[in-house]
């Protein structure tokens, strides 16, 4: 229970957003109670009722990331569940893949335990500008895949997509890219990006529920499952049917948090994510000067370079994970401590012992709340009080 | 009035051509094929008037979407639909 009488301030929405916009909440109870069938499953007025709000997701999304076909589309729990399916089922025994030294456990974690059974990889390292080095220095005649974080959840640093698609393409090298840290921050199109695979979360930037995630695969692009079961399609079959999306969503969709990822996507396009870009980076431009004008204060975040609304920094002496925890506690503000899930990032920061403590922000942060909240972090600084 | 179902595979493919077809002011409604023309178990089909089979068709193969046949729809009694294969 929170002591504290002060409002709330949610600073951790790379893990998740928090607050979403009033139609996602509306959706979920909308498709529960009037098309709560169970999609691409008989024939039925509900069940037919439920594809509906599926498909439309599909073709939404599609418009948002300029994805071709909604056949290419495929629903998720989340994006550890979609980076697993495309990494296992891309990877064979003898390939090489490259991966960026800001990934995420969900896209480490499936490529070491490949590693165990033949497919060997790299991590590209950092240069001086802390951007990781020429990414085709790192190219073998082996290498199938390269897997990019878009924009650390650590740092909020954003790759360079475009010329690692470029040359992705040059060696015709799978590009698959993680964007849960970037989607609905940031404009994505897959085609101009040269993006193969696109994975991403719902809960976060798109504003979707929780359990909810989006896998693209490029149409020409034939993966291997790692999940097998119902499909709702060619039954009498003993696979898993080729046809997408089908091949990869298995079992039951979960149509009410589709139907309200779908909002969530509609809240983005008429916003504009190039509004809420400016945004957050006047958030973040707020809170890294203000971070940076304090003494015994260490950040992590750079907004000399392009990156999202994600700062994480570390108070001289201070456990990261006890002042999360006494923001919670005595300030009512949530932010997240120690590591992020992100082991390699932290290798890259030095930050593996300390973990750091990260302020993320989504659009309906203000600018009110970043300064209230450097001023509670002067005093914990300067006081010692937590 | 005489129908056709156009027999796809996924749901995903059937609602896709019920929208382009509708999308060009053909009637196209998706249903779950009836289980006597249905190739490999369940699969998804559009049900369009007759007349209109072969917009819907061109339709299909804009979109690349694999046909797995074409079937007429004959009310052969009360109750009773036979299903007459036409490609």
């Amino acid at each position: 229970m929170c002591k504290s009488a002060e409002k709330l301030i949610y600073f951790d929405n790379s893990a998740t957003t928090y607050l979403k916009p009033d139609n996602v909440y509306k959706k979920i109870i909308s498709v529960m109670k009037k098309q709560g069938g169970n999609a691409g499953r008989g024939g039925h007025r509900l069940a037919n009722a439920a594809s509906d709000i599926i498909f439309d997701a599909r073709l939404n999304v599609c418009s948002l990331f300029g994805i071709n076909s909604p056949s290419e589309v495929c629903f998720v729990s989340n994006a550890s569940m979609g980076l697993n399916f495309a990494i296992k089922g891309v990877l064979k025994n003898g390939d090489h893949v490259i991966i960026s030294p800001f990934e995420h456990n969900s896209v480490l974690r499936p490529v070491y335990k490949l590693s165990q059974k033949g497919v060997s990889y790299t991590v590209a390292t950092v240069g001086k500008d802390g951007y990781f080095e020429d990414i085709e220095r790192f190219i073998k005649p082996e290498t199938r895949v390269i897997v990019i974080n878009h924009a650390s959840n650590v740092t909020g640093r954003i790759a360079d997509l475009k010329k690692i698609g470029e040359t992705a393409k040059k060696h015709n090298i799978i590009f698959m890219v993680d964007a849960s840290q970037s989607a609905g921050h940031v404009d994505i199109d897959v085609n101009e990006l040269g993006i193969d695979i696109l994975v991403c979360s719902g809960h976060k930037g798109m504003f979707g529920p929780q359990g909810t995630g989006i896998m693209y695969i490029n149409r020409n692009l034939q993966l291997d499952t790692v999940f097998e079961g119902g499909s709702g399609s060619m039954s009498e079959l003993l696979s898993q049917p080729d046809e997408m999306p089908d091949r990869f969503e298995v079992g039951t969709q979960n149509a009410p948090a589709i139907g309200a990822l779908s909002e969530g996507v509609n809240f983005l396009k008429n916003t504009k994510i190039q509004n809420i870009k400016a945004h957050e980076e006047m958030l973040t431009d707020i809170m890294i000067k203000g971070l940076k004008s304090m003494n015994n204060i260490c950040v992590y975040s750079d907004n000399l370079n392009p990156m999202t609304g994600v700062v994480s920094f570390n108070i001289a002496g201070k456990d990261s994970v006890e002042v999360a925890n006494a923001l919670s506690e005595k300030y009512n503000i949530m932010v997240r401590g120690g590591l992020h899930c992100s082991m390699l990032t932290h290798k890259t920061l030095d930050t593996l012992k300390s973990g750091c403590i990260r302020a993320s922000f989504c659009c309906f942060n203000t600018k009110n709340e970043v300064e209230k909240f450097l001023n509670i972090i002067d005093t914990i600084r300067c006081f010692d009080v937590y | 009035m005489d129908y056709s179902i156009i027999s796809l595979s996924s749901v995903t493919a059937a609602k896709r051509v019920e929208r382009a077809a509708l999308e060009n002011g053909i009637l196209c409604q998706t249903l779950h094929t009836p289980k006597v023309i249905s190739k490999y178990g369940c699969s998804h089909s559009v049900r369009v008037k007759k007349v209109a089979t072969e917009k819907v068709l061109l339709i299909c193969r804009q979109l690349g979407i694999q046909v797995r046949g074409v079937y007429e729809e004959k009310i052969v009694g009360k109750g009773k639909t036979e299903y007459v294969q036409i490609g």
